[in-house]
């Protein structure tokens, strides 16, 4: 298990290597995606590794950074085209400190693929036990805190929200009872809760107020907008045809999206159970002004955009078709 | 300190309290993975990351990573401990220049680097150029501050020698400073170099796409804590390698002066400028 | 070496502070002082008309004005003040521990040279190690909370107290051990009133070091998972995208390190 991701890993760094070098008359788009693993950052990954791009005549170079914040800076400063999944709080942030960034499309609607467990024995049996209790969330300002303060408010709950940092620190600190309730986002932990160590109390799409929020956007460039529009349109087009083909063939994509995490093929099944296609769907960003009130009390934004610059930022170039 | 003089045995006392020492401690770890005191999955047996060292050996992919640290750890340093030695040489034959910007340096010296690692993000962009820029300004500290104090401990005489042959700047550099302070020197670079490579891993830890530093965060994100384990192990046995590797270069040039009794102090005394 | 005792300690700061105003005055007065400052003033100016006028972008490079506006904000101090109690609590907590282990461990590295030859490479090697590597695993182990970044400060600062303390006891004069055995003192009474007091110089020399080890160690791990005091105001501002916000926090923990440098230096003056 363990080498065949590793195979994986020396294939693409051998096929990042050999790209660079050779490929010709091909249009070179570079990509950098938030946390590769999950199912829907994972997606211009798994098109590029079953070559879609390629027929197309794209030449896809994709990397990944570990938050929103990072990738926008890696279009910013890094020279990349286009950042995929950022969280709308670091593209607002970025964009009013003079960032040259535009928004091209959603990536993501709602929330999904996260969900808060107990341990197997914990006292609290549902969620009306919560009141009094700590939660979890990764770091302050980030998305999981947004969606634990949301459940929080909309429940109307005496919880105690805590940052625990990354899924395997707060993993530890539920095993040890420092915490009440983790967080994780499929597909890790999974497991454990197959296994019956942990139990799921909440998923995240269980959060009503932000299910129907756009969570995460793409980004691109404003110099890659101006010279080469037309590429960047035909990226999404290509990615959203292979974003419907996943689901089409759930067996295959799961396959890809188990080798990437290294986990069983079943348990890699049961969490794209989490994602919806819709929720994957580009397009205009639902939402905007609630998310901009948001960012604020973050503390990305000092006051939300007037309209004249949410007019500038948005420049969406493509839509996925409704089914 | 050297009591080891008896080679005649491979089993020398000192050899016995390594080997037992080692023993002791993979016992002591092997005792606390099992006895059910940390939650399981966080500290897996010695046996369990021995096959995941195994198994990243065999890797090509590692050999990538390394690659690549190494890579940016060397580019680092020649960059960084060029600039260096030319900042000192400047600052330590001007009294005016040292009194002027030594303060600053003193006190940049003494802070943490990877706080500025959002600045080199920012400005050199994520990809490995913010690793090279790290790990030179890692490298440029120990050593900009030894080879001032080193220019500072040249024999008056001996730059008297040089001026009465009239020499040029670059043959004074190379002819009488260089030489007269090798010692300090050295010392300072093999401390820039243990400093480039942790400059380059924290960079690669807080953000990389490749490189060992990524490598084992990617391990440690995905709940992987066998291969964790076991490129931590890799990273310390390539930093120790890398440093035995340059004090043995060091060795020919710094032969005719170095003397024993002074080594056992040596590791202790320059690190304090950092 | 000179012996430093607890009466030259005290003595000390009172003889000092008298003239330290003076010195001060004298420092700034010195043109080369000024010119410095004329420098890093002028570089501040440069980049300050580089990002106004647009030459380098405000989401790359922060005004410098406004970076240095941010540390005079009262919010700003608050948080500082909080920071810095929190990151100074946990590095003062690490180093009495860190004493606490490291002074009885070289006393014995001494007292059996086969062990103190066994593990003086090792230490060494420790000592040049990334040891703030370490930090995953103590992070899922203990949890992300104060004690992994306790932890993580000790285990950096305990190498060089160890080297230096077994350092210290080795040069202590055998002179002076033997004047302690001809008045038939006891073995401990030999450590305390002969052995310790001529190693302190070689002590604090360790500890200084342990504690600059222990600070940048503790801040930079507060820095890559954005918890505790200093570092995490870095974090948190660039995890924001808060440009001048990184700016202003990064500054403020250089003034913090230079301050603390500052007080550092003085006091091992005094010790000598």
């Amino acid at each position: 298990m363990l080498s065949r991701k590793l195979r994986l890993l020396a294939t693409l760094a051998t096929a990042l290597a050999v790209q660079t070098s050779g490929a010709f008359a091909m249009e070179k788009v570079k990509v950098a995606t938030t946390f590769l693993g999950l199912w829907d950052t994972s997606q211009p990954q798994f098109c590029k590794d079953r070559g879609e791009f390629e027929k197309a005549g794209l030449d896809v170079e994709i990397s990944n950074t570990r938050g929103g914040s990072e990738n926008v800076q890696s279009v910013v400063a890094g020279g990349m085209d286009i950042g995929y999944s950022p969280g709308v709080n670091s593209v607002l942030a970025g964009y009013v400190q003079g960032a040259g960034i535009r928004i091209v499309s959603a990536q993501f609607t709602g929330q999904a693929g996260a969900f808060f467990y107990v341990l197997a024995d914990s006292p609290i049996k549902s969620v009306d036990d919560l009141n009094g209790k700590t939660v979890a969330f990764s770091r302050p300002g980030g998305a999981m805190e947004g969606l634990v303060l949301a459940f929080k408010e909309e429940r109307n709950l005496d919880l105690k929200p805590v940052a625990t940092g990354a899924m395997n620190a707060t993993h530890t600190m539920v095993m040890t009872g420092q915490i009440d309730v983790g967080y994780s986002v499929v597909p890790a932990l999974l497991d454990a809760v197959n296994k019956g160590e942990i139990r799921i109390l909440f998923e995240s799409s269980e959060v009503e107020s932000r299910s129907n929020l756009t969570d995460r956007v793409n980004i691109a460039s404003i110099d890659f907008l101006e010279k080469r529009r037309d590429v960047a349109t035909k990226f999404f087009e290509v990615l959203d045809g292979c974003i419907d083909w996943a689901y089409a063939n759930i067996d295959e994509t799961a396959k890809m999206y188990a080798d990437l995490n290294k986990i069983d093929l079943e348990l890699a099944k049961q969490a794209v159970k989490f994602y919806s296609r819709d929720k994957l769907n580009f397009g205009p960003v639902k939402g905007f002004d609630e998310s901009m009130e948001l960012a604020v009390r973050d503390g990305f934004l000092k006051e939300p955009l007037p309209q004249a610059k949410v007019d500038e930022l948005m420049d969406i170039i493509y839509e996925t078709k409704p089914q | 300190m050297s009591t080891t003089s008896s080679s005649s045995a491979f089993l020398t006392p000192v050899r016995r309290i390594k080997i037992v020492t080692i023993l002791v401690i993979l016992a002591a770890w092997q005792l606390l993975a099992v006895s059910g005191l940390l939650f399981e999955g966080v500290l897996p047996q010695p046996l369990q990351v021995l096959g995941a060292l195994y198994q990243e050996l065999l890797s090509p992919s590692l050999y990538y990573d390394l690659g690549i640290t190494l890579f940016e750890a060397a580019l680092g340093f020649i960059i960084g401990s060029a600039i260096a030695i030319g900042v000192g040489l400047w600052l330590g034959s001007s009294n005016f220049m040292r009194r002027a910007f030594e303060p600053y340096i003193h006190a940049l010296a003494g802070m943490p680097k990877i706080i500025f690692l959002p600045i080199l993000f920012l400005v050199f962009g994520l990809g490995i150029e913010s690793k090279i820029a790290k790990s030179a300004m890692s490298t440029f500290f120990p050593v900009v501050l030894s080879t001032i104090a080193g220019f500072l401990q040249i024999d008056k005489t001996l730059i008297n020698v040089g001026r009465s042959f009239d020499l040029t700047r670059s043959r004074m550099v190379r002819m009488i400073y260089i030489p007269a302070m090798l010692r300090p020197l050295a010392v300072g670079l093999q401390l820039g170099v243990a400093m480039s490579i942790i400059g380059v891993l924290s960079a690669e830890i807080a953000y990389a796409s490749a490189g060992l530093g990524a490598r084992l965060i990617r391990y440690s994100d995905n709940f992987n804590i066998s291969s964790t384990y076991a490129v931590m192990i890799i990273i310390f046995a390539v930093a120790a390698f890398v440093n035995y590797l340059f004090a043995r270069l060091q060795e020919p040039f710094l032969r005719h002066e170095r003397s024993k009794a002074e080594n056992a102090a040596r590791p202790v005394v320059p690190v304090e400028q950092t | 070496m000179s012996k430093a005792k607890g009466v030259a300690i005290s003595a000390a700061p009172r003889r000092n502070s008298a003239s330290s105003g003076l010195r001060f005055l004298r420092t700034i007065a010195d043109p080369a002082v000024l010119f410095g400052f004329l420098v890093f003033v002028a570089i501040l100016g440069a980049v300050q008309w580089l990002v106004a006028s647009g030459h380098i972008s405000r989401a790359i490079v922060a005004l410098p004005s406004d970076a240095i506006a941010g540390l005079f904000s009262p919010e700003f101090s608050g948080e500082l003040f909080r920071a810095c109690r929190l990151t100074f609590g946990l590095v003062v907590s690490a180093l009495v521990l860190e004493i606490l282990v490291a002074i009885p461990i070289g006393y014995f590295l001494y007292r059996k040279p086969v062990f103190g030859a066994a593990y003086e490479s090792w230490l060494a090697a420790l000592f040049a190690a990334p040891i703030f590597l370490l930090y995953p695993l103590f992070m899922v182990i203990i949890g992300r909370n104060n004690y992994t970044l306790l932890f993580m400060g000790f285990a950096a600062g305990v190498i060089p107290i160890i080297i230096h303390a077994r350092l210290a006891f080795m040069t202590v004069p055998d002179t002076l051990i033997n004047v302690g055995r001809s008045f038939h003192l006891t073995q401990s009474q030999i450590f305390w009133k002969i052995i310790l007091p001529s190693g302190v110089p070689t002590i604090f020399a360790g500890i200084r070091l342990a504690l600059i080890y222990t600070l940048i160690n503790i801040i930079a791990i507060e820095f890559l998972v954005d918890a505790g005091g200093l570092g995490r105001m870095v974090s948190d501002r660039y995890f924001r995208f808060d440009i001048a916000g990184t700016y202003t926090a990064i500054s403020a923990v250089a003034l913090v390190s230079v301050t603390l440098n500052l007080i550092i230096n003085r006091l091992e003056k005094m010790v000598r």
